[in-house]
């Protein structure tokens, strides 16, 4: 099979972005060996593993293969506490200058004088004897599930609050929530709801990244682009305290890297142009951000010359994307809107920072697959701007939906609605009951039929008792707990309801919640 | 002849002590390093290299024979020596010597690795 030709300005991104993540890698390591904090390890696995996709996507075999064994050392790390050899140790640095030296070649084929067919056995035989030295042992973390997933709790630290932290926080966001429900005084009923209401915001705020973080390594990026290109650019950044969630990370990461190198490679004279058309020697990229209700806006503008609109018409004539009167009559609004379709470019040249039009088209199809909009805007002389605005992250679930008394339940909808009841008597959950939720006085109750909605999932069977049939709702998750604990709370059609983990709650329903 | 213009590195429990002959420059280690802050070793090393291409030097030995212990943040600036090292034109390259003690454990493996990233150019004497 033909080796699939990636534009040069897609490799360059992963080279810097990936060089970048491997001296974080290198730094929290030592970080983690001497400090034995488990969710620093599982930064790192995080960005091993998004490093190893990275590569294996751009034919990267060799730097995708490291990883794997990088994964494997850190996978026996996090198991022992990150108690290990020295041996074991030792063999990050040259794994991380392996793989540093791989990224730096220009080619994708293996290198002269680097020997990974024996690297790698070493570091098989040096984990084989770790196994046996050091076989397992119950450690603190140990029991601690690891998702390799974006989203996962335990992968959003900021600053040092950790999965576990926001877990036990937002149990005790729902523990506050239902003894709210349980409260007879209005104003108790209230109260309670308002501190449930600040805490989980709080938490929501505490899973989010902060944008400066996201950032923080584009002023590199900047420094690094302007120098190979001989021009004079800054970087301001102005984006606050805004935070994102952390599964829109990787589309800001996108928008910011494409936008600032298309700036920076199309979008800026060279410092003697500059001073030729009366701009300061320096050219100048703002990076904005701002949060609007349930969305954030994005915005990356230059002082460059613009958008060339003539040469857009010509290019899209010459590629009968229109037709010479359709571009004649074009205005600038329908021009840029070319400039992010496939393979559309100005250039003739495919430069190696930035490749034939790829980067818009993709940031464009990115941003639009989250629910956002990507606008772009150009005054000739005066520069080019990016605009996005993304919502907010928001975490929905599929549920199955029905009332018990007064209250709204949810329940994950990887239970299904059982055709037949084959359970016990005692795998009948009733909620209310379960939830000490029971009205203490139901005189003025409106009797209802009780109904029984039978559920599956996994061979296990649960029954539960509504006064309503269940009906398939997505929920959005406002403070996410634990697979582990039996309630959360949800919003269902804008209305609180309490998500049940039924298999959870008749294990725990003697407990106190 | 040319000078060394290179002093002795004292720092985080690690000596190093350069020496150049007129042919090869002999880098003896001593000690046993803990080290919390890389970017003093490795900025020595880097002036090391920066010494030995002007100097024209083909050899560098790297005596570890009394040293006890370097942490992964110690070893990480040899890495990086080397990685520079490798990506030097050819012209510019010069062989690297680690003489080990097999006494301490922890050189078998880690030098074993750090050669796989050059073998044409790092050898190891026991």
């Amino acid at each position: 099979m033909g080796r699939v030709h990636i534009p040069d300005r897609l490799l360059a991104e992963f080279r810097t972005r990936s060089l970048e993540r491997l001296a974080r890698i290198e730094t929290n390591w030592y970080s983690v060996i001497s400090t034995r904090e488990a969710e620093i390890g599982v930064e790192i696995e995080r960005e091993v593993h998004t490093l190893k996709g990275d590569a294996r996507l751009l034919g990267f075999h060799d730097v995708s293969m490291l990883c794997h064994k990088l994964e494997d050392l850190l996978r026996f790390s996090r198991s022992r506490g990150y108690i290990i050899p020295d041996t074991l140790d030792l063999l990050v640095a040259p794994l991380v200058g392996l793989l540093r030296l791989l990224l730096h070649k220009s080619s994708r084929q293996p290198m002269a004088g680097v020997d990974l067919v024996e690297f790698s056995r070493q570091v098989d035989n040096a984990l084989r004897e770790a196994y046996l030295a050091q076989p397992e042992t119950q450690t603190s973390d140990s029991n601690e599930k690891v998702s390799m997933t974006a989203s996962s709790p335990a992968l959003t630290e900021v600053g040092r609050v950790t999965g576990r932290t926001l877990g036990r926080l937002a149990r005790l966001a729902t523990r506050v929530y239902l003894q709210g429900l349980r409260s007879e005084r209005e104003a108790d009923r209230r109260e309670l709801r308002d501190v449930w209401i600040s805490l989980a915001r709080q938490v929501r705020q505490m899973r989010s990244v902060a944008l400066s973080q996201v950032l923080s390594r584009h002023g590199g990026m900047v420094r690094d682009l302007s120098s190979r290109l001989g021009k004079q650019v800054v970087l301001v950044t102005d984006v606050g305290d805004v935070t994102v969630g952390p599964t829109i990370v990787p589309v800001v990461e996108m928008v910011a890297s494409h936008a600032i190198s298309n700036a920076v490679d199309h979008g800026m004279e060279p410092p003697d142009m500059r001073v030729a058309r009366g701009k300061a020697e320096s050219g100048t990229i703002h990076l904005k951000a701002m949060t609007r209700d349930d969305e954030f806006e994005l915005s990356i503008s230059d002082d460059g010359p613009g958008v060339d609109f003539e040469a857009v018409r010509a290019r899209a004539v010459e590629q009968g994307v229109l037709r010479k009167e359709a571009a004649k009559d074009a205005d600038d609004a329908t021009l840029l809107e070319l400039l992010m379709l496939p393979d559309f470019t100005t250039r003739q040249r495919a430069t190696e920072t930035s490749g034939r039009g790829v980067g818009l088209d993709a940031v464009r199809t990115s941003v639009n697959r989250h629910g956002g909009r990507i606008q772009l805007k150009s005054t000739a002389g005066e520069g080019t701007s990016i605009v996005v605005q993304l919502p907010q992250e928001r975490q929905e679930l599929a549920v199955h939906s029905f009332v018990a008394g007064k209250q709204r339940f949810a329940v994950a909808s990887s239970w299904r609605i059982a055709r037949a009841w084959a359970g016990k008597p005692d795998q009948v959950v009733d909620p209310l009951e379960c939830l000490n939720l029971l009205p203490d006085n139901d005189a003025d109750e409106t009797v209802h039929e009780p109904v029984q909605i039978c559920l599956e999932r996994d061979g296990q069977q649960v029954a539960i008792l509504a006064t309503s049939p269940a009906s398939p709702q997505v929920a959005e998750r406002l403070c996410p707990t634990a697979e582990e604990h039996p309630v959360e709370v949800v919003l269902v059609e804008q209305g609180e309801a309490i998500l049940i983990r039924p298999d959870r709650l008749a294990v725990k329903s003697n407990e106190p919640q | 002849m040319s000078e060394l213009q290179l002093e002795a590195f004292v720092d985080e429990g690690l000596n190093l002590t350069p020496a150049y002959d007129g042919s090869e420059v002999t880098l003896t280690l001593t000690g046993s390093a803990t080290v919390y802050h890389p970017e003093s070793l490795r900025s020595y090393l880097q002036t090391l290299h920066a010494e030995n291409k002007r100097l024209g030097v083909k050899r560098v030995v790297v005596d570890l024979r009394e040293l006890e212990f370097m942490n992964s943040a110690g070893f990480s600036t040899f890495i990086d020596w080397l990685v520079t090292l490798q990506e030097e034109p050819e012209t510019s390259q010069y062989m690297v010597c680690y003489r080990s003690n097999a006494e301490y454990p922890w050189q078998r493996r880690s030098l074993h690795a750090l050669q796989c990233l050059a073998v044409d150019l790092v050898t190891i004497e026991s």
